[in-house]
């Protein structure tokens, strides 16, 4: 029997035989094909119609690797592999939804549900009546509305086929499920706890990646500083607002020879104030290109900055021209000038010091016009840079460009929904 | 001595200041600190460019619009090159722009505050976006900074230092909550989320509009303040019977331009003045 032919059936079996498995597939079709709507939708139309009672179907009950987006009733049994709540007021009044994973056999898929009728707990099973599907940042994901029905099954009596999708830290979201980390512990502290009367140990610490670093949780398993590790079946909850990676003893867990480059957060302008800092990256906007930017002339002999063929210090000289930019670059919490030396501003600019010279004789022998091109280029860019900052106190802070990039600024879209789900909208 | 950070807020919170902190010493900064305790000597912001005028021959004044209201730019003779790029663009525009507060403080618990000017620059959406997102960031850790002081029978510095806000947030929020008496942070809230909410393809593609936060309680009282003086101003000015000149007014009456056609609206509603020619009141 095919598929088409299990609805027909379905329908003829609610309808007691009092219409033919021919004209019930006729209406079928017509709702299916010309009509385009959706299978449950179309099933429950027709019984209603025909004089049944809709909600003895059966079809609506699916497995979790059917499931598609938008659909109106779901009905499925599956247990619950994570689950977080969160408060939120509605017209004054305090409320609770929960989120996490729910699995069967055929997979896994993130939940939201707005409302419970029994209180929930990790690794219990359930049978849910009238759920529905959306789509979240390109996922399905199934909600528990208000017209949802949840009851409790028998324990264990769901087995779960859980898929484990490798990500970057970055990516990291309470909606994931399980997921597969590669990477490095930076820092671990280990405790001992008291769980329902028994004690067990917990180590906590941060992992890093090339994306950046995330605070965890392992459960049983002994992890050190300083191993590089893949993580397998671990998952993400929310923890004080902020995702935290957990493993527990069903997370296989293996010690990997791999070089592991951890992505460094941004230090802020405002923590170097006093102080400066080695080797530092920092992430901000160039608001201003300052004087002595751009065509500038040196002493052969000490490299000090001329505005005339005389030295102070070794009288009548021949200048030798350079390139550099003093740019400030501000990150909100501070500000700080940033020096670009030859090379670098060539790279910015993407002409050599013979063409700069070239286009300041082309302007009457006008610097100027190269400290424009550099402002033309920086201000208002954010970028990020790294190297050595001292801080002095008649001048703040320095930092002598190591490397530098332009920060990529395209994906906020992305960003600006993750932060919407953290204020839940 | 720190460089003064470019502060990246809002228009709704920048404009909603009330409290100035001038410096009395030369090379101090003067500060203007926002509800949210924002405490601005700079600021950067991105975004519309939707009005040039010239006041004088040697002041502009523009105006850069983000979806909480719009920045005034004041630039003078001190800013010949912001000023160029100003004179010459066209309107509308994505605009970043940094500068320093300035304040206009007719009376006392009257303020207006604006953006002179030190940088402008034309950018693209790509730019106002990602500034966008980072403000609404930036607000995201003054309105928790902000709560929790609220919670606090005694704020103080330390406090707000010791549940690891930076020591120029902590400042700012205690300077906050020594003048302002309510601080309703709820609205902040909304505005960052509605902030957010246009970053997002499918609000986008809606044509969604996000309201704009009403300005604060105190304006009723003084609207009727202001058609009084804007009334007295119109019979002075109209010196030739055809009326007052708009441009005269706005630079007697020293109010914002919204203010101004606000008020020359409500009178001319009231049936108070009428308008002979375009730019002219006279009153009835």
């Amino acid at each position: 029997m095919n598929e088409f032919d299990k609805h027909v059936e379905d329908i003829y079996r609610v309808l007691d035989g009092k219409v033919d498995r021919e004209t019930i597939a006729r209406e079928l079709r017509n709702w299916i094909t010309n009509f385009k709507v959706p299978m449950a939708e179309a099933k429950r139309s027709i019984v209603s119609k025909l004089g049944g009672d809709p909600s003895k179907l059966s079809g609506n009950e699916k497995k979790i690797c059917d499931l598609t987006a938008n659909e109106a009733r779901v009905d499925l049994k599956v247990k619950v592999i994570t689950i977080n709540s969160k408060e939120y007021e509605l017209e004054g009044i305090k409320r609770k939804m929960y989120y996490g994973i729910v699995g069967d056999e055929t997979g896994t898929i993130p939940f939201t549900a707005w409302r419970m009728d029994v209180e929930l707990r990790r690794g219990d099973c359930i049978e849910v009546k009238n759920a529905y599907t959306r789509e979240w940042q390109g996922k399905i994901q199934i909600v528990f509305g208000n017209n949802t029905r949840i009851s409790l099954l028998p324990p264990n009596s769901i087995e779960v086929k859980s898929t484990i999708k490798p990500a970057k830290i970055v990516e990291l979201h309470p909606k994931m499920g399980f997921v597969e980390v590669r990477g490095k512990i930076m820092d671990v502290s280990e405790k001992e706890v008291m769980v329902d009367g028994v004690p067990r140990r917990v180590y906590e610490g941060i992992i890093g990646d090339d994306t950046g670093e995330i605070p965890f949780t392992a459960w049983d398993v002994e992890v050190n500083k300083g191993d590089v590790l893949k993580i397998s079946g671990a998952y993400v909850r929310t923890f004080r607002g902020m995702p935290q990676l957990v493993f527990d003893p069903r997370t296989v867990i293996e010690k990997i020879d791999e070089k592991i480059e951890v992505k460094e957060i941004p230090v802020t302008l405002e923590s170097l104030e006093g102080r400066g800092g080695f080797n530092v990256l920092v992430e901000g906007v160039i608001i201003d290109i300052k004087r002595g930017s751009g065509l500038i002339y040196r002493c052969p002999e000490c490299g000090r900055v001329l505005t005339s063929t005389m030295c102070p210090e070794h009288g009548k000289v021949t200048p030798k021209p350079d390139l550099r930019i003093k740019a400030v670059l501000d990150d909100g919490t501070g500000g700080m000038v940033c020096i670009f030396n030859k090379g670098q501003t060539e790279e910015l600019l993407g002409i050599d010091i013979n063409k700069a010279l070239k286009i300041v004789q082309e302007n009457l022998g006008n610097p100027a016009v190269i400290r424009e091109m550099i402002e033309d280029k920086l201000i208002a860019m954010p970028m990020r840079l790294r190297g050595n900052v001292i801080s002095k106190e008649k001048y703040g802070l320095t930092m002598l460009v190591k490397d530098f990039e332009f920060l990529n600024i395209e994906d906020v879209a992305k960003k600006a929904e993750l932060m919407l789900e953290e204020l839940r909208w | 001595m720190s460089r003064e950070p470019a502060w990246r807020v809002f228009a709704a919170e920048f404009n909603s200041s009330k409290y100035y902190i001038k410096a009395t010493e030369p090379k101090m900064p003067s500060y203007v600190v926002t509800p949210l305790g924002a405490k601005i000597n700079r600021v950067f912001a991105v975004g519309v460019l939707t009005e040039v005028r010239l006041i004088t021959e040697e002041v502009i004044k523009a105006r850069i619009a983000d979806q909480t209201g719009a920045f005034y730019i004041l630039a003078g003779k001190f800013n010949p090159e912001a000023r160029q790029i100003l004179e010459t663009v066209k309107v509308p525009q994505f605009m970043a722009v940094i500068g320093k507060v300035n304040v206009y403080n007719p009376r006392d618990e009257l303020m207006y505050v604006s953006i002179v000017p030190e940088r402008v620059k034309v950018v693209d959406e790509v730019l106002r976006d990602y500034w966008v997102f980072d403000t609404a960031r930036r607000l995201k850790i003054r309105i928790d900074a902000m709560n929790e002081a609220l919670k606090m029978e005694s704020p103080t510095l330390d406090n707000l230092i010791a549940l690891g806000f930076s020591k120029r947030i902590a400042d700012g929020v205690i300077s906050a909550l020594k003048y302002y008496q309510k601080i309703n942070v709820e609205k902040y809230m909304d505005m960052l989320k509605d902030a957010l909410k246009h970053l997002l393809p499918e609000y986008r593609a809606m044509g969604y509009e996000l309201p704009t936060i009403e300005e604060e309680e105190e304006e009723e009282e003084t609207k009727e303040e202001y058609e009084e003086l804007v009334l007295k101003l119109i019979a002075e000015l109209d010196r030739d019977g055809k009326g007052a000149s708009y441009e005269e007014l706005l630079e007697r009456a020293n109010l914002p331009e919204e203010t101004l056609d606000e008020v020359l609206l409500s009178l001319q509603e009231k049936g108070e003045i009428y308008e002979p020619y375009l730019g002219r009141f006279k009153k009835i």
